[in-house]
């Protein structure tokens, strides 16, 4: 890694001082992302921002319309949250298989989203449930907190204190992943709201999208024989040695047809 | 440089390090607790598992310096003196490593598979063992030699 | 301890019009950079080459220059070109990136397949065509006359992928120099500590091998890519008497993925004759190896001896094998696991079961057909090789029976019940073992402890346990009583190392020469004790007694005796040779689950039967080939070192190179089927690697036996996802 200088933040504001005040400043939470691409030295920030301990950052609040979950929560405690698994299933699903074991430990809900990577699981969620990201200055929906590989609408200085999920009737997610990395290759977020149903895609393209047909399809008839015919378009979808654009395209009809099944209460990680 | 404290196999710690020391490198280079080992450097492989407040964590992709104030436990720590861990003792009944690498971290691992899952059966051992490679031994006998402390298992009981 | 950082060739090839270290060697805490004309300048020597032997038909090999740092061009992404040494590796990693070397791109030959085509740059203008030696093996006019009258041949070419060894534990190396011994010292992650000894000071010190001293403490896994002298052994010794202080090299995994030799790399073109009854009457193998750009110490060694085992298990009257090593501009390969004989039993297995399904022969009798039988034993395969014994039809009746061949139909219904593809496939396989010889010494200490100094080394095998198995077995000596010490050159006289399989075979049977040497030692010392003649002492379980009589000294009680007079009275001194090889073989069976919609293919039954002669140790035993099964089921499901046109390595680390998990494997079922040799007197065949040499074609032969209902007959390896989908899509797609 190139030399920096690590910090520790006592609160949300003190750590959003240190980033404004160093545009190359970055915040530290799990690290399960930014360290390893520091060590590979891609990346030189100037300052290791860690907001780790910052109490108003953690902790699962569940009321009845919307799970609320702080920044720095691990995705081991989504994972094993006992309101997460009652209320959004699907979302404790997605937490228990994001990277490892170990990874699952530290990494966060809130660096996973900063950062969205294609390969991450948290995008998909946040878009398939129409989640609300609360930073240190406003709330963010999830259209518009999504805005490309790597990009969010984060402005400089801006820190995600926690994320809300309004809570659906049903909800299902599978993914495919990729050998090696275990990033998500192609996976698919569905959620039967009462606004109708949400199809968010992670994986296949550069940035986590939802896709109308299905969501149409699935509102007019939520089961996977619904989903026949439909298909996802392969351009502008991402190419790499695992998965060619018309592999994820059709890795991804399978996804949303799968999670359509899990959230009806069949195939693995169903209720 | 930078200062931090704290507490390793239950022996409090200071030491002074550069800020991008990781905490394996804490252990295996100020400590000279060489049992914590590195395998690669995409945090892939789980030869550097310890365990972080009591979680089994990768010690390879966590700073020295998050690691201040915290509690520490390496396989160095897991031995009650003379006395093997059951787990240990499991490995080597077991024949559950070959070159050793690996073994530090996949016994550091096994120790939290079975805090969690005392009954787990082969799948969920193998399973969660998804982030911790070996090279050696196929495997089989790692799973047997977890299996083998599972609260399912009759003492002394062979795969 | 000072810190080195190897500077490498982003470039697959490259002229190197210059470099340019001040800037480099201004940077904070950096001792020295050492560039390719540094090293010539200073008179070392290149990396040397074993294996080829002598009387090549197609002429004489070209030689390779392998400087450890290279000079005027870069031949392979990763080239050594400079070498940092500094106070920090932070220092080091640093001050590496600040050396500017002013490369001019070349086109390159990225890969073997690029080798192969038409006009592919040249590595080394002595070679235009890229060939660096060829030869043949067999006979050309028999071949060609079988094939000519053949009602039947089959007509393939495979392909054996480049893999990465990685062992769990990266390379690592310190080198110290002495000034006032004049020696250097070399603590490295080797194999073979001897050899690198020898090479160093032979080869590039050009120095009495008494002034170079290698020792090595526990490696972390091997599996041959460890079993080399490596341009890092060489440099941080360099460094050291450079600098005067001793130098640490550590390897992490991305730059192991470019500085560790690779493993495999070959294409074959082979063709089957058969007669209308499925017997094969001829094989003619074209053979194609990547030795990368320059020819490593072990290079040379897969062809050779790959192309020897070209026979399989089968009476094939008539063969021709023409073998190439290929020179391209990639890392240089060497003897990973099986070392060649994987690929050239994947070859046989994989063309036999695209025969069978040619011939509509099923694939276990199209098998039994060519089984040479036990009645034939020793048999001398037409490339030359003579299997002295075995009983191959056994073999494989055991592993099909193991493997419940005969019930599959029910659980091929239980998958399609899933909506599944099940698949089976079998591979019988034979390899060979136990190159070299190798002396072992036992000594005694006063309280008559045994230490035996070894000149195997093992990364994890367990010789520790063995020999002191051995030793309680022959010598009845306690086995708290025994310590093994290898490793180390200084304290071990002389040693060839642990690869090929050859630790029990050849430093088994030469601990059994020196146990044989101690027994006949302590025989005389306890006739002169007890006042008896020689003769009339009975030898058991590690106890002299006189016969007849309850008077009885053991091996202990002498050794404690002897060392008052002279500490080395005892000490057994034992040698033995391998001038017969012997011959592992087996059979493996697998079936595995394809999900047609998604490509993934999981493995659900494994199942081995070898024959290694003896079982010396059951639990070692499995652990070596349950070990050497997971590494070939990841070559064929998943690993490959994957260049681009451009020779840019695109799998440089564990993010992109797949290696198996534990979830990837069902429980392997193991048994024997063992028939003892008689080329070395413990019997037993090398254990080492089976494992690796006989699943590839096992879990190919499964996966396209899936893949048959839509008439698919060959898939490359690894079988991925996407490649099983791609080959369904293709089958299925107008």
């Amino acid at each position: 890694m190139y030399e920096f200088r690590y910090r520790r933040a006592d609160s949300v504001d003190e750590a959003a001082a240190l980033l404004t005040a160093d545009a190359d400043a970055m915040i530290l939470a799990g690290g399960q992302t930014l360290l390893p691409t520091l060590k590979l030295r891609m990346g030189q920030p100037t300052q290791l921002i860690d907001i780790a301990r910052v109490a108003e950052l953690r902790g699962i609040r569940l009321d009845d319309c919307t799970l609320t979950i702080g920044a720095t929560t691990t995705h081991a405690a989504v994972a094993e949250s006992a309101a997460v698994r009652r209320a959004v299933p699907a979302l404790a699903h997605l937490a228990a298989g994001i990277g490892d074991p170990l990874v699952r430990n530290r990494g966060t809900i809130g660096g996973s989203l900063a950062y969205n990577h294609p390969g991450a699981d948290y995008p998909a969620a946040v878009l398939g449930l129409d989640a609300t990201i609360t930073t240190n200055r406003r709330q963010i929906g999830s259209d518009e907190f999504l805005q490309g590989m790597l990009d969010t609408a984060l402005e400089p200085g801006e820190i995600i204190v926690a994320v809300s999920f309004p809570i659906p009737r049903r909800t299902g997610y599978l993914k495919f992943s990729s050998p090696g990395s275990g990033y998500v290759l192609t996976g698919a977020f569905v959620a039967e709201t009462t606004a109708g149903v949400r199809v968010a895609i992670n994986g296949a393209a550069p940035c986590a999208f939802r896709h109308a047909d299905f969501e149409q399809a699935l509102t007019a008839n939520f089961s996977t024989a619904a989903l026949d015919g439909i298909n996802v378009p392969e351009d502008e979808l991402l190419e790499d040695l695992h998965a060619a654009p018309d592999y994820r395209a059709r890795l991804a009809c399978i996804a949303v047809s799968r999670a359509v099944d899990q959230a009806r209460g069949h195939g693995p990680g169903a209720e | 440089m930078i200062r931090i404290s704290l507490t390793v196999n239950g022996v409090p710690i200071d030491a002074e390090v550069d800020d991008r020391t990781l905490l394996v490198e804490l252990l295996r280079n100020t400590l000279r607790l060489t049992g914590t080992h590195v395998g690669c450097d995409t945090s892939a492989c789980g030869c550097c598992v310890v365990h972080l407040d009591e979680q089994p964590v990768k010690s390879c992709t966590i700073l020295a310096a998050q690691a201040d104030g915290s509690q520490v436990l390496t396989i160095e720590g897991l031995a009650d003196g003379e006395q093997l861990h059951p787990l240990q003792a499991a490995f080597r009944a077991h024949h559950a490593l070959q070159c050793g690498y690996c073994t530090p971290g996949m016994i550091m691992r096994g120790v939290d598979i079975l805090k969690r899952f005392p009954d787990a059966d082969e799948d969920t051992i193998r399973r969660e063992l998804d982030g911790n490679l070996c090279r050696c031994t196929g495997y089989q006998n790692i799973v047997a030699a977890i299996r083998a402390c599972t609260s399912g298992s009759a003492p002394g009981e062979e795969s | 301890m000072a810190f080195a950082c190897v500077v490498r060739s982003p470039i697959a090839h490259a002229k190197i019009d210059e470099i340019d270290v001040t800037e480099a060697a201004a940077a904070p805490g950096v001792l020295a950079v050492l560039t390719g004309d540094d090293y010539a300048a200073d008179g070392l020597g290149l990396l040397p080459v074993d294996g080829i032997p002598a009387g090549l038909s197609g002429g004489d090999w070209f030689r390779t220059p392998f400087p450890a740092l290279t000079r005027e061009r870069a031949l392979c992404v990763g080239h050594a070109v400079a070498l940092i040494i500094a106070e920090t590796s932070f220092q080091a990693r640093d001050a590496a990136e600040l050396v500017a070397v002013d490369y001019e791109p070349l086109p390159a030959t990225g890969s073997l397949a690029a080798a192969l085509e038409q006009n592919a740059p040249p590595v080394w203008s002595e070679r235009p065509d890229n060939v660096c030696f060829v030869h043949e093996l067999g006979d050309a006019h028999a071949t060609q006359r079988a094939v000519d009258q053949a009602a039947h041949v089959i007509t393939h070419r495979v392909v054996n992928q480049r893999v990465a060894g990685n062992p769990m534990e990266p390379r690592a190396c310190i080198g110290e120099y002495d000034a006032e011994t004049r020696r250097y010292h070399l603590i490295t992650a080797t194999q073979t500590p001897h050899r690198i000894r020898n090479l160093l000071a032979e080869a590039i010190f050009q120095v009495p091998p008494a002034r170079v001293h290698v020792r090595a403490g526990d490696v972390g896994g091997g599996f041959g890519t460890k079993g080399n002298l490596y341009p890092e052994d060489i440099l941080v010794l360099w460094a050291a008497q450079r600098t005067g202080r001793p130098v640490k090299w550590l390897s992490d995994r991305s730059e192991s993925f470019m500085a560790d030799f690779h493993g495999r790399d070959q294409v074959a073109d082979a063709e089957l004759a058969l007669d209308q009854d499925g017997r094969i009457t001829a094989l003619r193998v074209a053979t194609y190896t990547n030795l990368g750009c320059q020819v490593g110490p072990s290079g040379a060694i897969p062809p050779f001896t790959g192309a020897s085992l070209l026979s399989g298990v089968y009476a094939i009257p008539a063969m021709h094998v023409t073998l190439r090593g290929m020179l391209t501009h990639t890392a240089t390969t060497t003897t990973y696991r099986g070392a060649g004989r994987p690929e050239a039993n994947y070859l046989v297995e994989r063309v036999l079961d695209i025969a069978a399904a040619e011939l509509g022969i099923d694939p276990v009798e199209i098998r039994r057909r060519n089984l040479i039988g036990p009645d034939q034993m020793p048999y001398t395969t037409a490339v030359g090789a003579t299997y002295d014994c075995g009983d191959f039809p056994a073999v494989m009746a055991k592993a099909l029976a193991l493997a419940d061949w005969d019930g599959y139909t029910k659980r091929q219904a239980s998958s399609a019940a899933k909506g599944l593809l099940r698949g089976r496939g079998l591979a019988m396989f034979i390899e060979t073992c136990s190159v070299f010889g190798e002396e072992m010494q036992i000594r005694f200490d006063a309280d008559g402890n045994a230490t035996v100094l070894a000149g195997t080394f093992p990364q994890g095998q367990g010789h520790e346990t063995m020999y002191r198995q051995m030793l309680v077995d022959w010598l009845g000596l306690p086995g708290d009583a025994i310590r093994v010490v290898h490793g180390d050159t200084d304290v071990v006289p002389t040693g060839i190392g642990t690869y090929a399989s050859r630790s029990m075979t050849v430093g088994g049977s030469a601990l059994r020469a020196a146990a044989d040497d101690v027994i006949r030692k302590a025989r005389d010392i306890a006739a002169r004790e007890l006042e008896v003649a020689a003769e009339d002492l009975e030898f058991t379980h590690g106890e002299f007694r006189v016969a007849g009589t309850g008077v009885m000294m053991s091996v202990g009680d002498i050794a404690r005796l002897a060392y008052r007079s002279d500490a080395d009275t005892l000490t057994g001194t034992g040698r033995y040779d391998a001038n017969l090889r012997n011959y592992p073989n087996g059979c493996q069976v697998v079936e595995v689950e394809v999900d047609p919609q998604t490509g993934q293919v999981e493995l659900v039954r494994h199942v081995g039967v070898d024959d290694v002669g003896r079982v010396l140790n059951p639990l070692l035993y499995e652990g070596q080939v349950r070990g050497g099964i997971a590494q070939g089921v990841g070559q064929a499901l998943m690993e490959a070192v994957i260049h681009d046109e451009d020779g840019q390595l695109l799998t440089g680390s564990f993010l992109d190179y797949a290696m198996p998990k534990a979830y990837d494997f069902p429980e392997i079922l193991l048994d024997t089927h063992n028939t003892p040799t008689a080329t070395n007197p413990l019997g037993v065949k090398g254990a080492g690697e089976v494992g690796t040499v006989g699943a590839p074609p096992a879990v190919m032969n499964a996966v396209i036996d899936a893949l048959s209902g839509y008439g698919i007959d060959d898939l490359p390896m690894p079988a991925t996802p996407q490649k099983v989908w791609r080959a369904i899509q293709r089958a299925t797609q107008p």
